[in-house]
């Protein structure tokens, strides 16, 4: 066997082994999010209910998470404290129980324009309703595509930050934010 | 005997309630008798699954992956696996609570005598009304609560039996079963407590009960301690009535006694209120670390597995009570006391089994007097500087944040401490669950928990003490007579019944503030367990507690304490009463209607905000069979299901109107049966929703709606999106709010409901059992 079609081979056999085993999220760097998210053609974004709570020192996030919703028209679905704080900037974000909100897509069917979407993204969540949440997408409709891009890592999303402190999340969202801007997005 | 013409009625009346009340349709029901309320039910609430695990593991033909709509090897799918899960934790919690509830009734009969009458107060004609709603049965001594638990014992095996591979495989009958054993959970804890509260010096039920002291403070190091940790009681009263006989008084004159979780309910209720709570179960290696305690003695449920290893470094002799739990200890039942005090003290042995209650009582006693003589030197706190040299030894990792389930910020409030600043430490305890995770993953070793608290001890001083009152017990019938209307016409806005453990997502303080709040919109709020404990554990700023700030009569903008977790069953016992004294409904083995009854029209909602245990899962799902919706903290989102209604759905909000027989919509209320919120305000919200009922009259409907719009406008800034869901004419619209709600009425293009039945039922067996009539 050639050396090429081994390399081949072996990728083709990496993908399909992803594919059916995998059950951890690949941990992904911020230019790599920025690259999978600039990619994406609909994309919706879940907002947590930490929001309120975190102030970073480089990023201002409602600034962030608007910013991303209106380079990407987003669609965006926050938690009702989170609402609340994202209704000046975006409008039509819509505000509901997060767990109601995953019971409406997944169970009910409801929301088509969010099923219609290649890429969820996750941001400022308490780690047990994102591990949760992302969990019944993922077993539901597992056609969806998401990318956790808040400071814990969720085994649940097919791409996730890994777990970090504070002052590395900011950054690295402050990263992914610069690259998502640049025009070149190579890897 | 003369009868005379007009004694007539009343005897007929009474014939009819003796011979219809032994004579209900569901006496004792088996797993499929009550099948159908709970597939009613479910059609109408659908339980929604949260997998956390992909894997089912619980047989030798697995690990099967279950992911992406695979099924395992005996066919089972994900949503299936989980509800066979959820009713494998109902059955742990139920089993737990029937087998406390077989060990304390034994332990009366053993005391008191099998004939021992289960009488109350007269102010309490419906002693056992969970009882008598499932079974039919008026247990009249304590005897008769041994029929009680056997039946429950029965249904757990079996349902039980169901999880084996190839047997059940259906996910609406894995939760009718769930249901079925939540449903018998209640009436465990209610055998129990009422057993409890007949037989001992418990509160009756009465009001303005002795208050107890709460909180870390409330110890007298220089005295001896006997430290009680768990839920069950025996121990406990054998501990107290051996220092009473033995002349060292009451608890707390020459030893103090204390206690951790609901045996420090029992323990205050016994001894009426002069035993100490420490607190809620989350304290209770913080407490350790003090080093106060002389004797630890455990019973059951809910102690730190990591106890023995604890108590061994601070050389605190730990006694086991039961069997449930003996932790590797030697059996030393058989032993004189004297001699098993000799072997603790000289330190042979880490503690011992001892399953005679009464030798218990006073083993701890004299053990207790004789380690406090040589133990003086750990009830030593460490000093700031102390802190500081053991805060140095931090890498800052990060390790212990990661590790930590509410993500505090312990390495920089470690790193601050080797600066000498111990502020962040303190501004970190009320919200540290204590569960310490954190040291576990620490590779320098560094004992966070005890930094934590010593540095809080520091800087606010030892004094920590707070006032609960003692758990009063069951509700009056006379409580329920003077209610029962405004609750059922929606006049009182609702009962809100904060239960559970202590995982609280941001400290207890939460609780406290949402009991004051429902308190002064006028709710009855009732608290049983370790929520009961984090209401106490706030002062306002006259310096009172809840409890003191509010009376405890059973009636609009109370705060009640009815007890330790088992106290729960009253709770439902209250709203079960309501449809007995109020509604006139019988309810000896009369379960469907009474569920019945309290779904469409008792304003009930529970919250269990710190939600922890297999047991909490277990009466959630009884109170949810009951027609008792309950609100879960965020940590609830871990129990992988919930309960939630459609609330788009005409259809599945149609009831029977029981003048004309015609099934009409009435709005979706109450909305979840089981709903997982993730802050206070969401909270709260949702609890108001949740009291709301087809039954509310126009004036019920519009003080419950102003109370939601109120919250939602404070919380949420807006009105809330979905009002017109609960608006059912326009003479709901609370008077405050007119204008703006019916503008926004006109904007979604609402329409008045044509006809608002308040006379319903889902049940056309109800329907047709009251058309005859």
């Amino acid at each position: 066997m050639r050396p090429e079609d081994y390399t081949r081979r072996l990728r083709h056999g990496i993908a399909f082994y992803r594919r059916l085993v995998r059950k951890y999220a690949l941990v992904v760097s911020p230019r790599r999010a920025a690259h999978i998210l600039s990619k994406a053609r609909r994309v919706t974004i879940i907002v947590g209910s930490v929001l309120p709570d975190l102030k970073l020192p480089r990023v201002n996030l409602v600034e962030f998470i608007s910013s991303i919703a209106s380079l990407k028209h987003a669609i965006v679905v926050a938690s009702l404290t989170a609402e609340r704080v994202l209704r000046d900037k975006i409008p039509q974000v819509i505000g509901s129980n997060l767990i109601e909100f995953v019971f409406n897509l997944c169970e009910l069917g409801r929301f088509q324009e969010v099923r219609k979407s290649d890429l969820i993204v996750t941001i400022c969540h308490r780690e047990d309703v994102l591990k949760q949440i992302t969990a019944a997408i993922r077993h539901y409709l597992p056609e969806l595509t998401i990318l956790n891009i808040d400071r814990y890592y969720c085994e649940n999303a097919t791409y996730s930050f890994p777990t970090v402190e504070l002052g590395v999340w900011d950054r690295a969202l402050m990263i992914l934010w610069q690259t998502l801007l640049s025009k070149s997005v190579r890897f | 005997m003369i009868i005379r013409v007009e004694d007539i009625d009343s005897i007929e009346f009474l014939i009819k309630k003796i011979l219809v009340e032994e004579k209900g349709p569901t006496p004792f029901p088996r797993i499929p008798t009550l099948r159908e309320w709970d597939h009613l039910l479910l059609s109408r609430y659908r339980p929604f699954y949260l997998p956390q695990c992909d894997y089912c593991c619980l047989c030798g033909y697995g690990k099967c992956d279950l992911s992406q709509g695979k099924r395992g090897a005996c066919g089972i799918d994900i949503k299936t696996h989980q509800a066979r899960m959820h009713l494998l934790s109902v059955c742990i919690g139920a089993a737990t609570h029937a087998a406390h509830a077989a060990h304390i009734i034994d332990f009366l009969i053993e005391k008191f005598g099998r004939s021992y009458p289960l009488y109350i107060s007269n102010e309490i004609e419906i002693v056992t009304p969970l009882i008598t709603l499932v079974t039919g049965l008026k247990p009249k001594t304590l005897g008769d609560l041994r029929t009680v638990i056997e039946y429950v014992a029965r249904e757990i095996m079996s349902a039980l039996s169901a999880i084996h591979i190839g047997q059940e495989g259906s996910i609406l009958d894995f939760e009718s079963k769930a249901f079925h054993i939540g449903m018998l959970d209640l009436i465990a804890m209610e055998a129990a407590d009422i057993a409890q509260v007949a037989a001992l010096r418990y509160p009756k039920g009465q009001e303005n009960v002795p208050f107890a002291e709460i909180g870390l403070g409330v110890i007298d190091p220089t005295k001896p301690t006997v430290l009680c940790i768990g839920h069950n009681v025996a121990d406990g009263i054998e501990i107290i009535e051996y220092m009473e006989k033995a002349g060292y008084g009451r608890p707390g004159e020459k030893i103090e006694v204390a206690g951790l979780c609901c045996t420090a309910h029992e323990i205050a209720r016994e001894s009426e209120g002069t035993a100490k709570i420490i607190g809620p179960i989350s304290h209770q290696l913080r407490f350790l670390r003090l080093g106060f305690a002389d004797t630890i003695v455990v019973d059951e449920q809910c102690i730190s597995l990591k106890l023995v290893q604890e108590a061994k470094r601070i050389m605190s002799p730990v006694l086991a009570g039961t069997d449930k739990a003996m932790y590797g200890l030697p059996d030393l039942t058989e032993l004189p006391a004297d001699e098993i005090v000799k072997l603790l003290v000289t330190g042979r042995y880490p503690g011992a089994v001892i399953l005679d209650e009464r030798k218990m009582g006073e083993v701890a006693t004299k053990l207790a007097v004789e380690m406090a003589a040589i133990r003086g030197k750990f009830k030593r706190m460490l000093s700031l500087e102390d802190l500081r040299k053991i805060a140095q030894e931090c890498l800052g990792c990060n390790l212990c944040r990661q590790a930590c389930p509410i993500d505090l910020p312990i390495p920089e409030a470690v790193r601050a401490m080797a600066h000498g600043d111990p502020m962040p430490l303190v501004n970190m305890r009320d919200l540290c669950l204590g569960c310490t995770r954190c040291e576990e993953v620490c590779p320098r070793g560094i004992p966070i928990l005890t930094l934590i608290e010593m540095a809080y001890l520091n800087v606010r001083g030892r004094d920590e003490r707070f006032k609960i009152r003692i758990g009063r017990g069951p509700i009056r019938d006379v409580e329920i007579r003077n209610v029962g209307k405004d609750i059922v016409f929606g006049e009182i806005p609702g009962v809100i019944a904060f239960a559970g453990c202590a995982a609280w997502p941001r400290g207890p303080t939460d609780v406290a503030k949402m009991a004051r709040e429902f308190a002064r919109r006028g709710f009855i709020v009732v608290a049983s367990g370790c929520a009961a404990m984090a209401i106490a554990i706030y002062k306002n700023e006259d310096g009172q507690t809840p409890y003191e700030e509010f009376y405890d009569a059973f009636d609009r903008g109370c705060i009640i304490n009815v007890g330790p977790c088992l106290a729960n069953a009253h709770i439902a016992g209250a709203a079960v009463k309501i449809a007995a004294i109020f509604g006139g409904r019988q309810i000896a083995a009369n379960y469907e209607e009474i569920a019945d009854y309290i779904l469409n029209r008792v304003g009930a909602c529970g919250i269990v905000w710190g939600i922890m245990s297999q047991k909490a899962k277990s009466i959630i799902t009884g109170f949810n069979r009951l027609g008792i919706p309950v609100i879960v903290g965020p940590h609830g989102s871990k129990y992988i299901r919930s309960l939630l209604g459609d609330v788009y759905d005409r259809e599945k909000w149609k009831v029977i109107d029981m003048r004309t027989g015609e099934r009409v919509y009435v709005g979706p209320t109450p909305s979840h049966l089981m709903y997982i919120a993730e802050t206070m305000e969401e909270c709260m919200v949702m609890a108001v929703k949740l009291c709301m009922r087809p039954s509310d009259t126009t004036k019920g409907r519009s003080i419950k709606l102003m109370h939601y719009i109120e919250l939602y406008k404070r919380f949420f800034g807006k009105l809330p999106p979905d009002l017109h869901l609960y608006v059912r004419t326009e003479a709901d619209i609370p008077m405050l709010y007119k204008d703006e709600v019916l503008e926004y009425l006109k904007e979604v293009g609402w329409k008045p409901l044509e006809h608002v039945p308040t006379d319903i039922t889902l049940l056309d067996r109800v329907y047709n059992k009251y058309r005859r009539k």
